[in-house]
């Protein structure tokens, strides 16, 4: 029988004033869109506001959704591969405040990047792993008290390829550290080999790689460790989080192939509307087509 | 020791501005003799969720010959130390450590907290108050080791914030990392208030549901006489002894030769602060600094 995932919507509404996120939240709910991501914008707006989460939480439930994922704040700074070793202590207090905040919104995964190596190419990549290590094993008993699970997230550098990944799960083979996979990421990682400039391009190069180490099985071999994904399209190139068929992504092996992941919770759509010009109304339709 | 000896701090509304305007304000107080800046609490809920502004901003006060030299930590009924929400009380800690670590990144050693005002919650018990603000600073007085900051307790006009409670949470934990902040106007409300009806005083002790006397009123002589063993910072500001005004010395009723007297005999006393509301009160940086210039001759005029 078919697994049946609850499909939770990545929807950037949070900075507009209250009456357009409750209409925006309306439009979601009456085009039968069920949960909604807690994104990283929503995490740091209640950093600086805690009274935040409390009006987040009633208009999502006002509108008949909820909170089912997460995704903590990111940046070159804020990693995990973070090289600001004066702000060691703080960064690590910031992604148990992430996961606190989790925990306080009643949802149970947060997805969190491991960083980018590209963006402090004068460090070697072990360098970049021997941090990522480092931080995972300070939050993650955090994460396990808060029942949280983090979720590392592959991108299209060699801090986060697939064989990255499993090599960190090994390290860390705790029940609280899964993955999410990202079709739109593994597309870059895929199809960025037919493009001459891609963002894949760009970020092995700056570590000295003439080539990327394209990969087309970067599906099944994550599969085994998936919580979370975050599905969106794009041709290859650049990340433009678009709605699935905008771009190359092969929607008909994903969907066959990411249900039987044997630990999977649930589909993250991380279409980005606002960025693509999305109607909800679409975009609800499309994901029950493809995953319904 | 002498009052000018003491770095001298001014508390600015920085994230009621642009950009743009935050770099005036920065040209205007330098152009005024400033060297300090408050660390503030909006700030600092500012700078605890962006990173980058955290490190762009002491660069951008060093163009103009500005630094911080004290903070505050945000404060309001969910960042309080007494704070009533159960659920919320481990990511309050977390919230604070970063405080801490952040007044560090930024050269601050000394931040002011709020025990957090029993009004609001008549149903909860005084000394509950009392205890969860207590576990707080428990959790916290560790991390202000490590960070090399002492946090100072401020007195308000409220019954959780009175010399005796203040006294009694200091020597409770008998800490070099825990201190008092003199607040000049709230002990003004404290002891001028007495003289009217409906002050700021009355309202926050009358709020209590199970308060039916007259505030606490004490006198600013006693309070400084007891509160000067463990004074680490200050807030200086003015009013009328009726409203918390935080207008400019001299405006109001504060005794400022007396209170300048009292801050030079303070053995732990680091940094003043003015806490003056610019903004609030309509007031110029160039009359805000005048006005702490005169105060600070006071006490030379009266001797």
């Amino acid at each position: 029988m078919k697994k049946v995932l609850p499909i939770t919507y990545y929807l950037d509404y949070s900075f507009y004033p209250e009456r357009v996120r409750k209409s925006y939240l309306r439009e979601a709910a009456v085009n039968g869109m069920k949960h909604v991501v807690l994104n990283e914008r929503m995490v740091g707006q209640i950093m600086r506001d805690p009274a935040f989460a409390e009006v987040l939480q009633q208009e999502v439930a006002g509108a008949g959704l909820s909170f089912l994922d997460s995704h903590a704040p990111f940046g070159p700074a804020i990693d995990m591969n973070s090289p600001f070793e004066d702000e060691h202590r703080l960064l690590v207090l910031r992604h148990k405040l992430h996961l606190n905040i989790a925990r306080l919104m009643d949802v149970d995964t947060m997805t969190i990047h491991v960083g980018n190596d590209y963006r402090f190419p004068e460090f070697p990549l072990e360098k970049h792993v021997e941090r990522i290590f480092r931080m995972l094993d300070a939050i993650l008993p955090e994460a396990e008290a808060c029942k949280v699970t983090v979720c590392i997230e592959n991108i299209w550098l060699q801090t986060n390829t697939p064989e990255m990944l499993i090599r960190f799960k090994e390290k860390f083979p705790s029940e609280y550290l899964g993955f999410c996979f990202d079709s739109g990421h593994a597309n870059i990682m895929n199809n960025g080999r037919h493009h001459s400039g891609s963002r894949a391009h760009d970020g092995w190069q700056a570590m000295g790689k003439a080539m990327p180490d394209w990969d087309d099985r970067i599906l099944e071999k994550m599969l085994p460790y998936i919580v979370t994904c975050h599905l969106h399209d794009n041709m290859g190139a650049q990340d433009e989080h678009n709605l699935p068929g905008r771009g190359n992504v092969n929607w008909d092996h994903i969907s066959k192939v990411l249900p039987s992941a044997p630990n999977i919770k649930l589909l993250q759509s991380e279409v980005i509307p606002l960025r693509n010009s999305v109607a909800l109304k679409e975009l609800s339709e499309k994901f029950n087509l493809i995953f319904g | 020791m002498q009052i000018n000896d003491l770095p001298l701090s001014y508390i600015f509304d920085f994230c009621e501005v642009d950009e743009a305007l935050r770099k005036a304000y920065f040209a205007e107080f330098a152009a005024n003799g400033v060297k300090h800046l408050v660390l503030s609490s909006p700030l600092l809920m500012q700078l605890i969720a962006d990173r980058n502004l955290m490190r762009a901003l002491p660069q951008e006060m060093a163009q103009f010959g500005l630094s911080f030299a004290d903070g505050h930590f945000p404060y309001n009924e969910h960042w309080n130390f007494n704070c009533v929400f159960e659920r919320e009380r481990k990511s309050l800690v977390l919230r604070h450590k970063m405080n801490l670590n952040i007044a560090a990144l930024l050269g601050v050693k000394t931040m002011t907290f709020h025990v957090g005002n029993d009004c609001f919650y008549p149903d909860i018990p005084f000394r509950k108050h009392i205890d969860r603000a207590c576990q707080i600073i428990d959790s916290l007085l560790d991390e202000a080791g490590k960070c090399g900051v002492i946090m100072c307790v401020e007195n308000i006009f409220a019954r959780t914030a009175t010399t005796d409670i203040l006294l009694e949470i200091v020597q409770k934990f008998d800490s070099p990392h825990l201190g008092l902040c003199y607040d000049s106007g709230h002990a003004n409300l404290m002891d001028k208030g007495r003289f009217y009806e409906d002050t700021d005083g009355h309202r926050l002790f009358h709020g209590v549901g199970n308060w039916g006397g007259e505030p606490v009123w004490e006198d600013t002589l006693q309070r400084q006489e007891r509160m000067r063993p463990y004074v680490v910072n200050c807030h200086l500001h003015d009013n009328n002894g009726i409203r918390d005004q935080h207008t400019k010395p001299g405006s109001g009723s504060v005794d400022w030769g007396g209170t300048v007297r009292f801050l030079e005999s303070c053995p732990r006393l680091q940094v003043l602060q003015s806490e003056v509301h610019m903004c609030l009160n309509s007031l110029s940086v160039k009359e805000t600094v005048s006005a702490f210039k005169w105060a600070f001759q006071q006490q030379q005029g009266e001797q």
